[in-house]
């Protein structure tokens, strides 16, 4: 035995505290792809039968590859844009001198802290109003607005731990203040800006109450409001159904984290070191 | 070459850093500018070779009327206290970045880049990064060019 503390009881103690979650998560994968018989908690048949969502369109709904389709396309353009603007902004409040920077930092932290759900009727009447009510770029719009504030105040964070004297050194080597942002300020970011982007991504993928209000319609559904239209239907109800279309819907979210969750966790030290 | 600074001022914001300071400083003179922190030193070397704009007075190198020219059409070196080092680059792009940014071709680059890196001797350096370089290391890639 190695080490001047034994191990086991916060082993133990981990086991303990996950082994709910464990257990949930088996089930939800088990039950998708076997039935049980009523009451019973052990299954007694292998089926595919819930995941037929994939090869058929249920009654009353989308394909289940076109919301797919749409729930990607809402989180990638989302996450580009949120890059752009939060990279660009971050770097110009960080270091330019901005009139009114004071009221722009104070402003994004109350943003970034007012909940979204008391903007809803606000944001679906003026959605209405010009006409994006119903449409992808509708609830893409609003769902840059939202998570700007968060990326912007981040990616400054991450741009006052660059030195000054890189940017002095671009200048005096003859870069425009453009391309020292660019070539040189950039690359040291390049952390921030990875993990804002897995962020957001995570974000819109996730997002529900958004496309639920403002986005209902079918040719426009994202997984969210496609999960929970499966649950609201007291007709058919189907939990085993339900529970392939979340699987199905978390997979890409665990994939992410599978590969990426050293980059995510640099969001909070917010330095560039690694 | 004869560097002339007339009534040079330098403000940042409403705080003004330099009042109308003069200085000449002589062909192959060596000055040291002594003072406490924040009086303003950095801020006259960096006036000097144009990283900071000037608020009042002038810049004369020789005869040459330097107030608001660029950095990099002034022809100055600067090595910096901590060195400033783009840490993403290795030497070889740390030291060819400014004839990057001249526009100079990728072949001519290459060919000065060895030529001072024989010079100083760190050609076994050439694709190191700067947080790999030891702390003897580090200002050479600047002085270089």
């Amino acid at each position: 035995m190695s080490g001047n503390y034994r191990k086991w009881p916060i082993i133990l103690f981990l086991a303990v505290l996950t082994a709910p979650l464990i257990l949930m998560y088996t089930y939800l994968f088990v039950d998708t792809v076997t039935n049980s018989p009523v009451g019973s908690m052990i299954p007694n048949e292998f089926t595919l039968e819930h995941w037929r969502f994939l090869t058929e369109t249920l009654p009353g709904r989308p394909s289940i590859w076109l919301a797919t389709w749409n729930t990607f396309v809402f989180a990638t353009i989302t996450t580009v844009i949120v890059l752009v603007v939060s990279s660009s902004a971050g770097y110009a409040l960080s270091r330019l001198q901005l009139p009114m920077r004071s009221f722009f930092l104070g402003g994004i932290l109350v943003l970034h802290a007012f909940p979204t759900v008391t903007l809803l009727i606000a944001i679906f009447l003026i959605l209405q109003m010009v006409g994006l009510y119903n449409t992808l770029s509708g609830i893409i719009l609003v769902k840059i607005a939202l998570e700007l504030p968060f990326g912007i105040w981040i990616m400054k964070g991450f741009y006052d731990t660059v030195p000054w004297e890189i940017e002095m050194a671009g200048i005096q080597d003859g870069a425009t203040r453009f391309q020292v942002w660019i070539k040189l300020v950039l690359p040291n970011v390049k952390p921030a800006i990875m993990a804002l982007g897995i962020f957001s991504f995570l974000a819109g993928w996730s997002e529900f109450i958004l496309p639920l209000v403002l986005a209902p319609g079918n040719n426009v559904q994202v997984l969210s409001v496609y999960l929970a239209a499966i649950i609201a239907d007291d007709n058919n109800f189907d939990i085993g159904l339900f529970k392939s279309v979340g699987v199905f819907y978390v997979l890409p979210v665990i994939i992410l984290f599978v590969f990426f969750q050293n980059k995510l966790m640099n969001i909070y030290s917010g330095g560039t070191t690694g | 070459m004869r560097i002339l600074l007339e009534k040079f001022t330098k403000k940042f914001g409403d705080v003004t850093v330099i009042d109308q300071m003069d200085l000449e400083v002589h062909d192959g003179e060596m000055i040291a500018l002594l003072g406490g922190s924040g009086c303003g030193k950095s801020t006259t070397l960096f006036a000097i070779c144009g990283i900071h704009k000037v608020n009042g007075g002038r810049i004369l190198f020789g005869d040459r009327d330097v107030t608001n020219v660029t950095s990099q059409e002034r022809n100055v070196g600067v090595v910096f206290q901590s060195f400033a080092l783009y840490p993403h680059l290795n030497v070889e792009q740390n030291m060819g970045f400014p004839l990057k940014m001249r526009k100079e071709s990728a072949a001519e680059i290459k060919r000065k880049v060895d030529e001072l890196a024989e010079m100083v001797h760190i050609k076994e350096l050439l694709k190191r990064r700067p947080g790999e370089l030891s702390v003897n290391n580090n200002g050479w890639p600047w002085r270089a060019p």
